[in-house]
């Protein structure tokens, strides 16, 4: 099956590096320009929570070295993925399961730092 | 006219008092010397805001600036805020959030504001349509409901709001703008913005900003990138830092003493917050300001407990989890209102915090007493004081009327050797940084032009020497200037400490982004500028952009009437050790590092004042005749 972007918004801080960054690559304007992005982040007028709203096949978007489009890398929490359908079902239930044993994936995505802490690190400050 | 990439050239000066709104070209000989934002803000005040201005009269200005990189991902909105402070110094700070990338979007790099407005209003900008519409059914609503309302009243559901609340109204000393909901900045200048009767600015933009040259601009982010990566990081604090900003730092600091205890008497407290408690019960998820790239610098939090009706938002700094312990406080709950408060009243947690935690001392030792305080049981880890306390500032209630002009103005009201429990610098409260554990802290303290403003040096040690590149030249033995506790080596690292953040404040981007190597690797900061602007500056040009930056502050302060007695910490600091930490106070060292620290600077041991040389070499001609006759 072909893979597209697919997102976790429980994931999403709202950050905007998706939006910015497709709408830089997208067309070759050279501009950070979110009205040629195809992905925005949208907010209720309170702002309690924010949402990507993609827009887009993926059809004719570079891919970086990994293979993915620039606005999945960029995310820094892992709530865009680029894959496929079957896969993004598991992924979906593994963060389920993930964010109740352990509240560090409630800000992250485990496919994005799979390391649970046990202890903060101490040293060098 | 060869116009640099990244910019959009325009100020947007607002006159108040004549509702009339001009737009003027920004000189390219500015872009080219002081960058943008906060170096740009700084002319401008130096031009226009001189010594015969009073802070309150209406010829002090306020000016909103951006940079180049403003509106990229490398710029993480940050937006510059800068005025004349009532204390006749500085007040400048900076905030993230969307408002600055979204006043680039409608087409300008800077907003000045003049003059003062007989009436409540506020400014719309909606790309080229710009007015000074009327606020005063919004005078006196928090920055949450002016927020809402203004939205809805425009009808853009997006427009970004920066906005002041009750603190600022009261004029509230160090109060702060909000930007949005929970993006706070500019200690100071929000008092001044009360002043003018100007409640917001809503901004609307539909443009861009244009690189020069995409290709590097990428692969230069791509570098910073790989630094921030939370998997391969050099330096092991990123993540802690990533996902709780400085409240990851509670138990370390606690467990060695670092804490600013019962207003900084101790260095650790009983029952302190648990970082892990509160990811725990309160956090909800991620929430971090424009293009930031770390994955949650900022979390959304929910507080159902039941001495408050519920609350809900958003925080980043933890600047009150570790100020907590100043006054006691045990419970995120009331650090979490707290906090939730002074973003409403837009009052600087910083302020707020310090001032209870001297009435708090002052209360302890009987100089102050519940009739004072009208019934307030004013004592350390008295969780619903603090809250209480901090309501009372913002509308300048009872005992809050006397704690609303800063603590050093209480402390000249109430008087009876209070003035020794004071934790001030030029007039203005700490920021919860451990001068005596770190003297690097103690010296950036003293010397810093706006009184305490950690975003100027931050952070105040250096990497470990391991991680620095092999290759790279830095201007200080980064082994002298990691050992906490000498006074070894510590100008130089401080200068070159100053000297980087101004520049890295005028691109502008996000001090706190500068971890591991990139604490002194400033090489993919230069070619991220270079690509975008299409400039061609060496990495001894691009610093001494800051240098200049920070000598004209100097100067600045100089001619206001400031001079090397202002450059200290206080008495605190200074003469009384940490008592369980057995940390030794500072002592005569201060003045060794000082010293020190002028001489690198090229500047007179004697008043502080920049030598004639100093100024030519940064091309600062111009600032050597308002100079020549102060001593």
């Amino acid at each position: 099956m072909g893979k597209r972007v697919f997102v976790f918004k429980e994931l999403c801080n709202g950050c905007r590096n998706c939006e910015m960054w497709c709408s830089f690559s997208q067309r070759q304007q050279n501009e950070f320009n979110s009205s040629y992005s195809a992905i925005r982040i949208i907010r209720d007028i309170d702002e309690t929570f924010d949402e990507p709203m993609v827009n887009c096949t993926g059809e004719g978007c570079p891919l970086n070295e990994e293979g993915e489009p620039i606005c999945v890398e960029m995310c820094p929490t892992g709530a865009l993925v680029f894959t496929n359908l079957e896969d993004a079902c598991q992924k979906k239930i593994e963060l389920a399961e993930k964010r109740r044993v352990q509240p560090m994936f409630k800000l992250i995505a485990p496919w994005k730092y799979p390391y649970p802490w046990t202890e903060w690190p101490k040293e060098g400050v | 006219m060869i116009m640099l990439f990244g910019y959009k050239g325009k100020i947007l000066r607002v006159d108040l008092a004549k509702k009339k709104i001009a737009k003027e070209d920004l000189p390219e000989e500015w872009m080219r010397k002081y960058i943008g934002c906060r170096g740009i803000n700084d002319i401008i005040l130096y031009n226009e805001v001189g010594p015969s201005v009073g802070p309150l009269s209406p010829e002090n200005k306020i000016i909103f600036g951006t940079g180049p990189l403003e509106g990229t991902p490398l710029g993480m909105g940050r937006i510059s805020i800068q005025t004349k402070y009532i204390n006749k110094s500085i007040a400048e700070g900076s905030s993230g959030g969307d408002w600055g990338p979204e006043l680039k979007y409608a087409g300008y790099d800077f907003v000045v504001i003049e003059k003062k407005s007989q009436m409540p209003v506020y400014l719309y900008i909606n790309d080229d349509d710009v007015e000074i519409r009327d606020a005063e059914d919004l005078w006196g609503k928090d920055t949450r409901e002016t927020n809402r309302i203004i939205r809805e009243r425009t009808g853009i559901g997006n427009i970004q709001v920066a906005s002041i609340g009750r603190g600022a109204e009261n004029l509230v000393a160090s109060s702060k703008v909000i930007f949005t909901l929970n993006h706070a900045g500019g200690r100071g200048c929000g008092t001044i913005m009360g002043d003018k009767k100007l409640k917001a600015i809503a901004v609307h933009g539909t443009g861009g900003v244009k690189i020069k040259d995409p290709a590097k601009f990428l692969q230069a982010y791509r570098e910073l990138r790989k630094r921030w990566d939370l998997k391969d990081a050099d330096d092991p604090l990123i993540p802690g830092f990533a996902f709780l900003s400085a409240n990851f730092l509670l138990q370390f600091f606690n467990e060695n003493c670092m804490l600013p205890a019962y207003n900084e008497q101790k260095g650790s407290i009983e029952g302190f917050l648990a970082p892990e408690d509160y990811l725990q019960k309160y956090v909800t998820g991620p929430k971090t300001g424009f293009c930031c790239p770390f994955p949650a610098c900022g979390r959304r939090y929910e507080v159902r407990e039941r001495e408050y009706a519920t609350f809900s938002g958003d925080e980043r700094e933890g600047g009150f989890s570790i100020g907590a312990a100043l006054v006691g406080v045990t419970s995120w709950s009331a650090s979490l209102k707290v906090r939730d408060l002074c973003n409403k009243y837009s009052l600087d947690e910083f302020q707020v915090l310090y001032t209870i935690a001297w009435g708090m001392e002052c209360y302890e030792k009987g100089i102050i007493t519940k009739d004072d305080t009208e019934g307030i049981e004013l004592k350390f880890g008295n969780n619903d004081a603090v809250v209480e306390m901090t309501e009372k500032i913002a509308s300048r209630e009872g005992f809050g009327e006397i704690l609303a002009n800063g603590s050093e103005e209480a402390a000249r009201v109430v008087g009876k050797g209070s003035e020794k429990f004071l934790l001030t610098i030029k007039g203005r409260e700490l920021e919860t940084m451990n001068p005596r554990a770190v003297y690097a802290i103690a010296l950036a303290l003293a010397v810093c032009e706006s009184g305490p403003d950690h975003t100027r040096w931050y952070p105040p040690y250096p990497p470990n020497p391991k991680m620095i590149p092999k290759d790279l030249a830095i201007p200080f033995d980064a082994v002298k200037a990691s050992l906490p506790r000498s006074v070894e080596g510590k100008g130089s690292f401080v200068k070159w400490l100053y000297d980087s953040r101004a520049v890295l404040e005028s691109i502008p981007t996000c001090v706190f982004a500068t971890r591991g190597s990139l604490k002194v690797d400033m090489k993919p900061w230069l070619d991220a500028y270079n690509a975008c602007t299409g400039s061609n500056y060496t990495m001894d040009e691009f610093i001494k952009v800051g240098e200049r930056i920070v000598n004209l502050e100097r100067a600045y302060i100089i001619r206001e009437g400031f001079r090397r007695a202002d450059d200290t910490i206080p008495r605190r600091m200074l003469e009384e050790p940490i008592i369980d930490g057995h940390i030794p106070p500072i002592g005569e060292n201060l003045k060794v590092m000082i010293d020190d620290y002028y001489t690198v600077r090229g500047w007179d041991v004697n008043t502080s004042i920049p030598k004639e040389e100093k100024l030519r070499e940064l091309d600062l001609d111009f600032v050597i005749d308002d100079l020549k006759y102060l001593r």
